[in-house]
């Protein structure tokens, strides 16, 4: 009778072991798409004195992969923000044809016309006319340059925000995997893998993992963000003339220690390469007004004046295209354009230089101002494109070094399959010999004198 | 035959059965795989036994009280494990079942299946 109680009870603890491994493969199946969930695994063990227990439930993590991980995400993070930011950028250059290209062709048109009749009062409105579209495009341009900054920096504020949620986060479960154990310690294991996998993409950071299991996050050049249960807040403070976001740590400036993630590529776009775009449009800007102005100045307009500017003057290169503008006496009245240079009937050599502008290499004394347009598209065209190349092999590589790491630790519906089918043919392979086995042990025990 | 060759005959099957049992409790499926030809052969040297020395009579009846509780762990943990492998292939799809014609037919998404509670 022992016997026979022996065995219902080492059958019942089988049938518990085997129920939770049930569970194991059910929360494998139910997780297969779940980010950041890492297969589990369920190990047995005889019992003692006899029969099946559960030994463990292990999560297949790989550390080693998951920092790998983390390695390549911020590179492609920061690409992938330098080509969001780009794709704005280049629709505020507006369309090939009837940008900046198509006011600059219109402009020196009209100048063609006036030159065809000095005197032409409608030849004159039009030359007002376009002067005055033409500042305003590149007023519109360079605003829609700032404002791409602008987007920028409010991306790079936005960043700011979420580093810091997630160093919280980290810090709370650092906290409670300290005091987890078993399969709710694997869970918090996850989530912080999530996290920390979320974190490296926005900057570049350092993971050191604690003993416990938990996660100690430094950003930048080793400033720290997450000690054990601490973590330190990342603020944005208004640089002093721009007002664009500086990133502080301890009250340190840590603005140009963040060198890769999703904050690198928007600050990277911010502070370089939107303001070389910038300059490079006043520059032009710059040069159309010096260039019409010397030659307007040298002329004579219909009233008998002479030596008055075309456009406002600029002081310099900075701001240029923002403040661009016709003098206000020209709008005013376009008899004071000065089409000729001695003020005689027919005399149209003002009108006639300023059209020969076009074609002329003044820009930096190499390009003329279609040219240096042109080049400027092209930049911006250019870095787009590089961006988003980098940003689709950075992605291909994450992606590997994903599929190395989902090897081991993520859940293969075919690979559960497998393992059950092979499970049960071994089983049933041994099965069919049981009750043969039966037999033989039950008719030796009655030689024998058993029960 | 003498009942040392068929007690060393009893001894090894339990030994075979023993370790299915434990291929089992392991989730361990080469060494389940493995176990099927030593099972064989351990079933065929029992199976010639015709006489039995009196001698170990008792020594005998050990054996087989051993072996008889092993084949019970088998049967028992083999049992959970079929039920933990059709409801997870019953899940994928992949369950070959007899469907309304007749037919062996795969077995729907998403399958629900009660654990086998025989022993």
């Amino acid at each position: 009778m022992s016997g026979l109680l022996t065995s219902l009870s080492m059958a019942a603890r089988a049938m518990d072991a085997q129920r939770a491994g049930l569970a194991v493969t059910g929360d494998n199946i139910a997780n297969l798409n779940t980010d950041g969930y890492v297969r589990r695994t369920i190990q047995f063990a005889e019992g003692r004195p006899e029969g099946v227990d559960v030994a463990s439930i292990r999560a297949q993590r790989d550390r080693l992969l998951d920092a790998r991980v983390r390695q390549e995400l911020p590179s492609e993070a920061r690409e992938g923000a330098i080509a969001d930011t780009m794709s704005v950028v280049e629709t505020s250059l507006g369309e090939a044809g009837s940008s900046l290209d198509g006011r600059l062709s219109a402009f020196f048109d009209a100048f063609a016309a006036l030159s065809q009749d000095p005197t032409s009062t409608v030849a004159r409105d039009g030359v007002a006319l376009e002067g005055r579209l033409l500042a305003r495009s590149f007023n519109d341009i360079s605003q829609r340059l700032d404002d791409s900054r602008r987007g920028a920096d409010a991306q790079v504020r936005g960043g700011i925000d979420r580093v810091n949620q997630l160093a919280s986060q980290v810090a709370s479960l650092n906290q409670a995997i300290n005091s987890a154990q078993g399969a709710d310690s694997a869970r918090l294991q996850d989530e912080q893998g999530e996290a920390l996998k979320e974190l490296a993409k926005l900057a570049n950071i350092t993971v050191l993992t604690r003993a416990d299991g938990g996660a100690d996050v430094s950003i930048g050049q080793g400033a720290a963000l997450v000690v054990g249960a601490n973590s330190y807040t990342l603020t944005a403070v208004a640089a002093p003339v721009s007002g664009f976001a500086q990133l502080q740590l301890g009250g340190a400036d840590i603005t140009a220690d963040i060198t890769n993630g999703r904050l690198s590529g928007w600050l990277d776009a911010r502070d370089t390469m939107i303001p070389g775009y910038q300059s490079q449009l006043d520059t032009i800007a710059l040069s159309v007004t010096q260039q019409v102005n010397t030659l307007h100045q040298g002329g004579t307009d219909l009233l008998g004046g002479s030596g008055n500017d075309f456009f406002t003057p600029l002081a310099g290169v900075a701001g240029a295209a923002r403040a661009m503008a016709v003098d206000p006496a020209i709008t005013a009245d376009p008899r004071t354009i000065a089409a000729s240079l001695s003020g005689a009937p027919g005399d149209n050599d003002v009108s006639k230089a300023i059209t020969a502008l076009r074609d002329t290499r003044v820009v930096g004394g190499s390009a003329t101002f279609a040219e240096s347009w042109a080049q400027l598209v092209y930049q911006v065209g250019s870095d787009s494109q590089t961006a988003i190349a980098q940003q689709k092999t950075r992605q291909e590589v994450v992606d590997q070094v994903e599929r190395l790491r989902d090897q081991v630790s993520g859940v293969s519906m075919d690979e559960e399959a497998a393992q059950m089918l092979r499970f049960q043919r071994a089983y049933e392979a041994n099965a069919r010999y049981f009750s043969t086995v039966d037999s033989v042990l039950s008719t030796l025990l009655h030689l024998v004198g058993g029960a | 035959m003498r009942g040392a060759r068929v007690l060393d005959v009893i001894s090894r099957l339990r030994a075979s059965l023993d370790a299915i049992a434990a291929a089992l409790s392991q989730a361990d499926a080469a060494r389940l795989i493995a176990a099927e030809s030593e099972l064989a052969q351990a079933l065929a040297e029992a199976g010639a036994t015709r006489t039995i020395d009196t001698a170990d009579r008792h020594a005998l009846k050990a054996e087989l009280i051993r072996a008889r509780a092993a084949l019970q762990r088998c049967r028992a943990l083999g049992a959970a494990t079929t039920d933990v492998a059709g409801a997870t292939l019953a899940a994928h799809g992949r369950l070959d079942i007899y469907g309304p014609s007749g037919a062996i037919t795969a077995s729907p998404l998403p399958g629900g299946r009660g654990l086998n509670t025989r022993i």
